[in-house]
């Protein structure tokens, strides 16, 4: 590609060193060299106002508030879902299989199908794009919940017997308690699967933007370091949320008495 | 039957469904515990102490036989937390700390907050954790985690406490310690006790009637207590208990010398007649 470029200046006689050069600094590179995404970053970022649609900034405020409030369905439904597995036996053996199925769905096919039905009926905007979030971090917070609520070990539940506590009682002083380590563990991967869940539905939805739509725009206009920025700026953002519930997870736990 | 009578078993039998077959745990087992009564269990292990003890806190079910606690099935005596159970582990939840662990029976009774606070400390005074109200279990050693679950047992008032080899996972300066402990707190408190033990020496240390269970299917071998055994047999036996006394006052004295409590222990004793017998008994 380089070769290319000089040979259309009419450029025969460059060193290896000005090839070099020139493969780092191509205006419109297959593969963008590190700088040119660190000086795009900068410049989508910082320069730019965030209130402009060319920001990452603004790009970013779109993904992550769909993010976080399909994770924040997704975890509630997640753990519904777990209390409800663990305490109806029926459901154990007739909601997990689905559960599972629900997972071995291709997103990438799902996503585009979710967002046209709502669209029919005029559910527009953040919603469509947070029901897919919810749809991929629901499943790990299930998972992992219904394995902290069963946690507790013979003892511990036998211990609630002899005071005769009722199911509510052994569930809230023991069980919950129990199934907090699991429970944040699952929120973890949860926070991380609902980012990949928005940017994916952005790809089928990108009039709204989000890193997503940056990712679409960038692929159609052979914007490689657009994309690449972008890719970033959301591995960034994926690396804080699930920072920010390590944290979390940490002050509960401390709370909870962990070393 | 008799009122004093905390609990009644009659031919208790209990078989244990596996996967290799029935596992006879308990077989025609019958006991009688008077109120007051410090009541040892021992036996070689996998001979059924820690079944018979489950079956009165209704945590296992008896296939066949008789069971009364205080006139009631175990299950209606379970429902009016007759008993506080003492695990072989202290069974503390690690989330909570010490006094919130002493007061989760109190919050499942539903006991008001200065209530719970109030029989907290006085559970932490009666077995020396005070000032440890606010740690995490971690934090202790395994003997006083184990008496803060023993403190939990009793927050509560139970008038019976069953403990399961509570202190066989402790070394024996700590064991005995907490079984002086123990025996005060008995003293103190006039609770009926059924203690699990194999320690033959922690038995007759404690108890006002051993039990001696065979190996299995669990039967009960023998029971003593000191108007059931036979002049003659007691005195016959008397020489090698007499031996076993010496041992343990040269064992005191050295131990006096080297300053520890256990030898106050062993001479403030009153070791009456009977407990000689439980141990020629076990002998015979
Ligand atoms: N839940 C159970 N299922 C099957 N067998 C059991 C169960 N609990 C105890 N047993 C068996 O019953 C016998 C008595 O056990 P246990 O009461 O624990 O003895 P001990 O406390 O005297 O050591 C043992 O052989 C044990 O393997
Ligand atoms: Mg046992």
């Amino acid at each position: 590609m380089q070769r290319d470029a000089f040979a259309n200046a009419n450029k025969t006689d460059y060193t290896l060193s000005e090839f070099i050069k020139g493969t780092w600094s191509q205006e419109r590179p297959k593969l963008p060299a590190p700088d040119q995404i660190l000086s795009e970053l900068y410049k989508t970022v910082i320069d730019t106002a965030p209130t402009s649609k060319r920001s990452l900034v603004f790009h970013g405020y779109v993904t992550l508030s769909a993010t976080l409030f399909g994770f924040l369905i997704g975890s509630a439904l997640g753990m519904i879902l777990a209390i409800l597995v663990v305490h109806v036996k029926s459901l154990d053996k007739s909601l997990m299989p689905w559960v599972v199925a629900s997972q071995t769905i291709p997103i990438i096919a799902l996503a585009p199908m979710i967002i046209v039905i709502m669209n029919q009926f005029d559910i527009t905007g953040l919603i469509p794009k947070s029901i897919i979030a919810a749809y991929l971090s629901f499943f790990p917070v299930t998972v992992g919940m219904v394995k902290g609520l069963r946690s507790p070990d013979p003892l511990q539940l036998d211990l609630m017997r002899t005071y005769s506590a009722s199911r509510v009682q052994t569930f809230f002083k023991l069980r919950i308690p129990a199934s907090v380590p699991f429970l944040f563990a699952s929120l973890k991967v949860g926070v991380a699967a609902s980012l990949v869940g928005t940017v994916v539905a952005e790809l089928t939805k990108s009039e709204d933007g989000g890193f997503g739509a940056r990712l679409l725009a960038g692929s159609y206009y052979g914007q490689t370091i657009q994309i690449w920025s972008a890719l970033f700026a959301a591995a960034a953002c994926a690396w804080a949320l699930v920072t920010l519930v390590g944290i979390l997870d940490r002050v509960v736990t401390k709370a909870m008495g962990a070393r | 039957m008799a009122s004093s009578r905390v609990i009644d078993i009659a031919d208790l039998s209990l078989t244990f469904e596996t996967n290799d077959g029935p596992v006879h745990a308990l077989s025609n087992v019958s006991l009688g515990v008077e109120k007051g009564d410090f009541i040892s269990l021992i036996g070689p292990s996998g001979c059924g102490k820690t079944t018979l003890l489950r079956v009165i806190a209704d945590l296992e079910h008896p296939t066949d036989g008789s069971i009364s606690i205080h006139g009631m099935t175990p299950e209606e005596a379970r429902l009016k937390r007759a008993y506080g159970y003492v695990f072989q582990a202290p069974a503390l939840y690690p989330w909570r700390t010490i006094g919130k662990n002493i007061a989760l029976p109190l919050e499942i009774l539903g006991y008001s907050k200065e209530e719970r606070a109030e029989r907290v400390r006085k559970g932490l005074d009666l077995v020396n954790l005070t000032g440890f109200e606010n740690k995490f279990p971690w934090q202790l050693s395994g003997g006083m985690q184990q008496r803060a679950s023993i403190a939990r047992a009793l927050s509560f008032d139970p008038e019976l406490l069953l403990m399961d080899e509570p202190f066989g996972a402790l070394d024996e300066i700590v064991r005995d310690k907490l079984n002086e402990q123990l025996l005060r707190l008995w003293e103190k408190t006039q609770k009926t006790v059924v203690f699990v033990t194999h320690s033959i020496p922690e038995a007759v240390f404690l108890s006002t009637k051993i039990v001696v269970m065979s190996p299995r299917p669990g039967k009960i071998h023998g029971q003593s207590r000191a108007a059931r055994i036979a002049r003659g047999a007691f005195l016959c036996r008397l020489r090698v208990a007499h031996a076993d006394v010496t041992l343990v006052r040269q064992d005191s004295a050295c131990l006096r010398r080297l300053g520890d409590p256990r030898c106050v222990l062993v001479f403030g004793f009153d070791l009456s007649e009977w407990r000689y017998a439980t141990r020629c008994l076990r002998e015979c």
